[in-house]
């Protein structure tokens, strides 16, 4: 029953993601979502467990920002798009920890950080930036929270590239897919939004 | 019981993780996002067939002193392809330039170009720049279709971050937002659960514009999925 649900609620987030998404020029990903597993074969390579441990880096930080983003943006499409991404970032973490716990590996790498920069690497994004884009205001905050959002989710489509390169799990080589669609339809968005 | 350890340590690698990436210098990117980029254009799909830089409009790195939007590098020439008809963004004399960062590297000037000639530049003196970078720019008296270069250089490398960003001038001051693209369609009335709507019918919810696929009563937009009843149209003003 729980990996039902697990997979259920993935889906949805998925199309919920899509939804927003606005990218009449791809597949919906929401069909890759829902072939992903809440449980993985056992055969994996060190840049399957790189990239699943950088998404769940990736996701951790962004969640202030899109709580931010979701509660002060002063258009109503900016923080509907920041409450969907928060939605679907939180489903995906979870699914992501199933795997490496599945495999016995650790949620955060025993590698040194500095080596993960030279794969794509995470931009700065911490407690001191997000306490700053809190100060700006109006319409101003608009625009600094989706160039900051944008930027981050930049980060998402290099980690992913780095896996479909270098990974050998299939179904982790499938989520880095969906994740290279569906964060470069959510650029293709805030791209939009930034420049209207 | 496992989680609850677990996500405090994700917390410190999050901090440790982003510490060393801000001192790397591998990852400066950038490119600017309003008025957008021609790799801007491209990301957001704007523009077609535009080759790789639809995964990675903040790689424009070349070393500094280039004019071209490329930066003169061995990649991403279709930036310097003018036959391609870039949109142009429409705007006063007085242009904010913001930019998408993926990384904060020491920065020595950001400077903008028309036609060769340099009409501003911004000084860092070696400083990380801010999360959020923008600039006012004046254009000079100049009207009608310019390109502006735009250049990023990184304080402790030989490279630069180059974007071209394609302007219709207009006659006026001040800095009127900018109008790339047509205005949001009209909303309509304001979605009511208990109403019914047939095929064609548009309401208005959370800011977007929905228009009803077939007959539905009671559907909320936004949650009936992509191949559902309500069809997004975009945002609406």
């Amino acid at each position: 029953m729980r990996v039902v649900l697990v997979v259920l609620v993935f889906a949805l987030a998925a199309c919920g993601a899509e939804a927003t998404s606005g990218a009449p020029t791809t597949a919906p990903p929401s069909t890759a979502a829902a072939a992903l597993p809440a449980t993985v074969d056992g055969a994996h390579n060190a840049t399957d467990v790189m990239f699943l441990q950088m998404m769940l880096a990736h996701h951790e930080p962004a969640a202030a920002l899109l709580e931010l983003g979701r509660s002060k943006a002063t258009r109503a499409d900016v923080r509907g798009l920041a409450g969907d991404l928060a939605t679907a970032q939180a489903t995906e973490t979870r699914t992501i920890t199933g795997w490496l716990e599945s495999w016995g590996e650790p949620l955060v790498s025993t590698a040194h950080a500095g080596a993960h920069a030279a794969h794509g690497g995470l931009p700065a994004l911490g407690d001191k930036e997000v306490a700053e884009l809190e100060r700006i205001g109006g319409a101003e905050f608009d625009t600094a929270f989706l160039n900051m959002l944008i930027g981050h989710q930049h980060g998402a489509v290099e980690l992913a590239r780095m896996e479909a390169t270098s990974g050998q799990n299939p179904q982790v080589k499938a989520l880095a897919k969906h994740t290279d669609e569906t964060t470069r339809a959510q650029i293709r968005q805030l791209l939009r939004m930034v420049a209207g | 019981m496992r989680r609850r350890i677990t996500l405090p340590l994700l917390t410190v690698a999050a901090i440790v993780a982003s510490f060393f990436v801000a001192i790397s210098p591998a990852q400066a990117h950038g490119y600017v996002s309003s008025p957008p980029s021609r790799q801007a254009m491209c990301a957001q799909g704007r523009v077609a067939d535009c080759g790789d830089i639809i995964y990675e409009p903040q790689s424009v790195e070349a070393p500094k002193g280039s004019m071209q939007c490329n930066g003169g590098g061995t990649r991403f020439a279709v930036l310097n392809d003018n036959s391609r008809n870039w949109p142009t963004t429409s705007v006063g004399q007085n242009v904010t330039f913001s930019w998408v960062l993926t990384a904060r590297h020491a920065t020595s000037t950001w400077e903008y170009f028309v036609g060769g000639t340099r009409i501003a530049v911004f000084d860092d003196g070696g400083r990380q720049p801010a999360a959020n970078v923008s600039h006012n720019v004046n254009l000079g008296g100049r009207t009608g279709r310019i390109t502006v270069l735009a250049r990023w250089n990184i304080a402790d490398t030989i490279n630069a971050f180059y974007a071209c960003v394609d302007l219709q001038v207009g006659g006026g001051g001040g800095n009127p937002p900018p109008t790339t693209q047509p205005p949001a369609p009209a909303c309509g009335n304001a979605w009511s659960a208990t109403a019914v709507y047939t095929a064609g019918a548009i309401v208005s919810h959370n800011g977007r514009r929905w228009q009803a696929q077939w007959w539905t009563q009671g559907e909320t937009p936004g949650t009936t999925g992509e191949w559902g009843v309500w069809r997004d149209q975009g945002a609406c003003g």
